[in-house]
């Protein structure tokens, strides 16, 4: 990185942008023309608080001290000599053995040093590196390097505690008081306190067995009142989506890309499960992948690719462990600038040890194991949705599930996951020949949970949670990650009883 | 451990929480946590990834023995003998070995299995128990129900203290010179900060009662502010340390105004005591028990926070290591709550990684070690402090004398002033044409800074460009010349102008340099001054 200190004004600065903030980058991947999106292009979308976020003041200075020979006496780092941790091992399992056999890695004192040490803002350097590598393999997508650190396509990597450290940042830095943004429904409930208190308007986006309903977002946008602000981004999960466990498909995505060029949005593509896919059907690409593949129109005959629409969230948790407390970030280096800021301010940085551990981890795999690893993982997963389904299909689907049991017709409704840990179902605690327009109330997942599942020893999380705007919905969620086949039986049953309980105390009523 | 019974509980705080911190709602998932209890219970409720799947086999790693380092600073030895302790342990040094295994051996035991799950904002309990027992012991609160919450450093937690307890358009009462950071954390959310004056111990008391009983919101434009900010140990940046009686005397503002203190203490155990120029320097040797060792230290705020209004911040940064990104809150319960529900829904917990390395390490060294450790580091840091303040008496004439005013009064200021060039043989004192004082400093007693102040009035260019300019000046030339140094107006409280009137500083960091660069620094700065005086602009 080269720095600068301006003489002019006497104050020392950094650039922040070496490259010409407001024409657009042009790359070619393919026959199809990348451009990247200019600089200037996000002012719109930023929010007041992200636009006041003011460099650190001493972490403002940090590149100064990469210059070659000089003596710093700027920052309160702490030396080094009294930091008592002198190495660090680890053993881990190799992806391509299946005997479980494990090797260890060392970390000396000198290596150790600096993921003791405080780091960069963005993420240790080497860390980076490899996810960005990563990135471009897994999306596709070229990242190269100019002066300011972003890549030719505009996009960079930045590292946050966990993605949604990182979720709450972006919102920061997109959202003020009083705009309106596209959520999913129903949608992470971990994400709905982040928007809340934002004070925006959430507008559901529907959702179906293939994700996000594409049609529906069509209408909302089409139809959006006047003197409505216009949306400013649109928050989804398109890999086993949480809840439901849907995967959008990729004429959805398609659509929304489309959409989203056309209502002018950014697209926030949370996606945690997206190395938990186990479909039979080929991966969909990502958002992050497609803005560069889909073409959205032609310059003089050749068609071409607008970039720089899509902030991706991509996470560790799910496939290295989720007490890492590592996500990332990755998408227009604009925004992750002002999500940087607010990290300098905020919590300074990820803790650079559990950095240097995951990428010592990674960097002994190298990539191909790393994704022997991540199918290791999804295959685990893709082993217990069919053990849980089993399961259902027997205690809840229809017929007699064992000796003694009755046919009671089916007692709950679901779609099969594709990806991710969770079943999204509705239970049937209404007999088939009933009529099905009863009272709010009793479309209620939450006191059936709390009250009748719980007594009977089985907790499943009401649907009710899910939903932007906090409404009723007779569907739960199940996480089927942890549960042994045992374990899912009995689940089942209680299920079954507590269904059949409340059946008969409606029949009773 | 000290007793409690004559200790109260908290006083009821809550109308100190923002609109914010008062609207979060328990997290919807983690509010489920309640349920989780009851035997034979099975759960499809959480979304935990399975552990099973975690690469992670065990966790080892070497640490320091905690008497690593001497008890005593440099002394019979050659003078140079501590650069040696410093910075080649590499051979003889002694260190003892962890291991954190997959599954807990014994219940309790310290696991990867839940250490690398999601955990409650809470954090690990075995690490909580450290945390806990050292308060009771180290800072013994003055009221009963005093609670700990693990954070990721002090940055982060004084960010969500913020949100939880200030509202954008509120006051904060700061000292006049304070941590930019901490500042930058605040003014997004539309916090304005109010600047006290201070003395050589921080933060004036007389100063902070003048500020609220003379406060009128008409001029003001805001309502008196109910939120300090102070870092009263190692005052960054001017490195000064506030005793036991100006705490008290503030502490009784606070509760007359009813004002909630945060205190900043990331330097609370590198105080390093009064500087003794080398002539007059004998050797210090930290003699006596841990109790006394204790009673050493300035005493925090919560030693006299009965009311239960102070929300320290500690972190493991400065005597562990920075890069785990680990500390934690001491204050009353309700906060701690609302400060947890804050977590919730961004950073969730610290790292897993990095409480089971620091909770393995506290753990092998037990309190005893730590203490042991933390006593040995003190020296440490003061070793640094006298080297690179012996270095300015050997490049700069110094002269000492007793300040009372402004920041520095109550403490020697060191007035420095170039020493003639060397081609001149003085003959004796009277010869020697010593400059004007070109900076001045008070002598850091905690922390890792010195905080310079300019007198640059002598500057061929002062009049035509003032005080501010000519500070960013000197800092790109001896930037330029390869030194860095904080540039001062950086730390004033609220913004600085090229106009803004009042001498120029530096703050100079000495924690990590080796003594040769900081000898080089310090020449540099004398060797850039030199010209620097004599360049019209």
């Amino acid at each position: 990185m080269t720095t600068q200190i301006t003489h002019s004004d006497g104050i020392p600065l950094i650039p922040e942008h070496s490259h010409d903030s407001g024409s657009p980058r042009t790359t070619l991947n393919g026959n199809i023309k990348i451009k990247a999106l200019p600089a200037n292009f996000y002012n719109k979308f930023l929010s007041e608080k992200g636009k006041q976020q003011k460099p650190s003041p001493i972490r403002g200075l940090y590149p100064l001290e990469k210059k070659p020979g000089v003596i710093s006496l700027l920052a309160g780092k702490p030396e080094p000599s009294t930091f008592p941790f002198t190495s660090l091992s680890f053993t881990v399992k190799d992806p391509l053995q299946t005997d479980g056999s494990e090797s260890t890695i060392t970390i000396p004192q000198d290596q150790l040093s600096p993921g003791l040490q405080y780091s960069d803002t963005a993420g240790i350097p080497d860390l980076l590196k490899w996810i960005t590598t990563l990135q471009e393999i897994a999306h596709g997508r070229k990242h190269g390097m100019n002066a300011s650190g972003a890549g030719e396509e505009g996009w960079r990597v930045s590292m946050g505690s966990g993605s949604q450290d990182l979720i709450s940042k972006s919102a920061t830095a997109l959202i003020d008081p009083g705009d309106c943004i596209l959520v999913e429904s129903p949608v992470y409930a971990g994400v709905i306190p982040i928007f809340k208190h934002m004070d925006c308007k959430q507008i559901e986006v529907p959702t179906d067995s293939q994700g996000i309903r594409s049609s529906s977002l069509k209408e909302i946008l089409e139809n959006w009142p006047e003197g409505e602000k216009k949306p400013k981004l649109l928050y989804t999960v398109p890999y086993g989506c949480n809840p439901t466990g849907m995967t959008a498909s990729l004429e959805r995505r398609k659509e929304v890309l489309k959409l989203a060029r056309q209502y002018d949005f950014i697209i926030l593509e949370d996606d945690p499960y997206y190395y938990l896919y186990y479909g039979k059907a080929t991966r969909p690409s990502s958002y992050f992948a497609l803005e560069a593949t889909e073409p959205c129109g032609e310059e003089s005959g050749e068609p071409y690719a607008e970039v720089g629409r899509v902030l991706r969230f991509d996470s560790l948790s799910k496939i290295l462990s989720a007490g890492l407390r590592i996500g990332f970030a990755t998408g227009p280096e604009t925004i992750l600038r002002v999500v940087d800021m607010l990290t300098a301010n905020a919590n300074l940085q990820v803790s650079s040890l559990t950095q240097l551990i995951a990428f010592r981890l990674l960097d002994s795999w190298g990539y191909d194991k790393f994704f022997v690893h991540t199918k290791n993982v999804s295959a685990f997963y893709e082993k217990k949705r069919d053990v849980f389904e089993n399961g259902l299909k027997k205690w809840l689907g229809g017929g007699i599930p064992e000796e003694g049991e009755r046919d009671e017709g089916r007692l709950a409704e679901w779609v099969s996951p594709e990806a991710g840990m969770f079943f999204w179902f509705k239970l049937l605690v209404d007999p088939p020949s009933t009529d099905s327009s009863q009272n709010e109330d009793e479309q209620d997942s939450r006191t059936l949970i709390e009250t009748h599942a719980y007594a009977n020893g089985v907790l499943a999380l009401p649907g009710t949670v899910f939903l932007p705007n906090g409404s009723k919905t007779p569907y739960v969620r199940a996480s089927f990650s942890l549960l042994t086949e045992e374990q899912v039986v009995e689940a089942m049953k209680r299920l079954r009883k507590t269904v059949l309980e409340v059946r008969s105390e409606r029949a009773n009523r | 451990m000290m007793s409690n019974e004559k200790r109260g509980e908290a006083i009821d705080l809550s109308h100190h929480l923002s609109k914010v911190g008062q609207a979060r709602q328990t997290s919807p998932l983690k509010s489920l946590h309640k349920y989780m209890g009851k035997p034979g219970l099975i759960s499809l409720a959480g979304g935990l990834p399975n552990a099973g799947y975690f690469p992670f086999a065990s966790v080892s790693g070497e640490i320091l023995a905690p008497d690593s380092f001497p008890l005593e600073t440099g002394s019979k030895d050659s003078s140079l003998s501590w650069f040696w302790k410093l910075f080649s342990r590499s051979e003889k040094e002694r260190t003892s070995t962890f291991t954190v295994g997959k599954y807990p051996k014994h219940p309790g035991d310290l696991n990867l299995e839940s250490g690398l799950q999601y955990g409650l904002a809470t954090g690990q309990p075995k690490l909580n128990e450290i945390i806990r027992e050292f308060v009771g012991k180290v800072f013994q609160p003055a009221y009963s129900n005093w609670t700990t919450l693990v954070h990721t450093g002090n940055t982060d937690a004084w960010s969500k203290t913020v949100q939880t307890i200030l509202n954008p358009g509120e006051g904060l009462l700061v000292s006049e010179w304070t941590y930019p950071s901490a500042m930058a954390s605040a003014q997004p959310f539309g916090v304005i900060p109010v600047p006290i004056g201070m003395d050589s111990e921080g933060m004036s008391s007389i100063s902070l009662q003048k500020t609220l009983a003379e406060w009128d919101e008409s001029v003001r434009g805001f309502p008196r502010p109910r939120v300090m900010y102070t870092v009263p140990i190692g005052q960054n940046p001017t490195g000064t340390t506030m005793g036991i009686q100006r705490k008290k005397e503030i502490y009784d503002i606070c509760v007359e105004y009813d004002i909630i203190i945060v205190e900043d203490d990331p330097y609370y155990f590198l105080q390093q005591g009064e500087y003794v120029p080398k002539a007059d320097r004998v050797t210090d040797a930290a003699n006596g028990d841990d109790e006394v060792f204790i009673a050493s230290l300035a005493p925090s705020y919560l030693k006299v926070d009965y009311q239960g209004r102070v929300i320290r911040l500690d972190t493991f940064s400065k005597t562990v290591c920075p890069g785990s990104r680990l500390g934690w809150f001491t204050c009353n319960p309700m906060f701690a709550e609302r400060l947890e529900r804050t977590a919730e829904t961004s950073s969730q917990a610290p790292s897993g990684f990095t409480q089971l390395y620091v909770a393995s390490l506290l753990l092998k060294w037990q309190y005893d070690g730590y203490i042991r450790w933390l006593k040995a580091l003190r020296l440490q840091y003061k070793q640094r402090r006298d080297y690179f303040l012996d270095c300015f008496g050997e490049e700069f004439h110094l002269q000492k004398a007793f300040s009372t005013e402004g920041y520095t009064a109550g403490a020697h200021l060191y007035h420095a002033s170039l020493k003639p060039k060397r081609s001149f043989v003085p003959l004796s004192e009277k010869d020697t044409a010593y400059s004007k004082p070109l900076f001045s400093y008070i002598a850091p007693t905690s922390g890792m800074f010195v905080w310079l102040e300019l007198h640059l009035e002598e500057h061929p260019s002062f009049t035509s460009l003032g005080y501010k300019a000519l500070e960013m000046k000197l800092w790109t030339e001896i930037a330029e010349a390869g030194v860095l140094f904080a540039p001062g107006a950086m730390f004033f409280a609220t913004k600085v102008e090229d106009d803004t009137p009042g001498p120029g500083h530096f703050r100079v960091s000495f924690s990590n340099s080796s003594p040769e660069e900081m000898k080089k620094a310090v020449s540099t700065f004398g060797t850039v001054l030199r010209k620097f005086m004599h360049t019209r602009i």
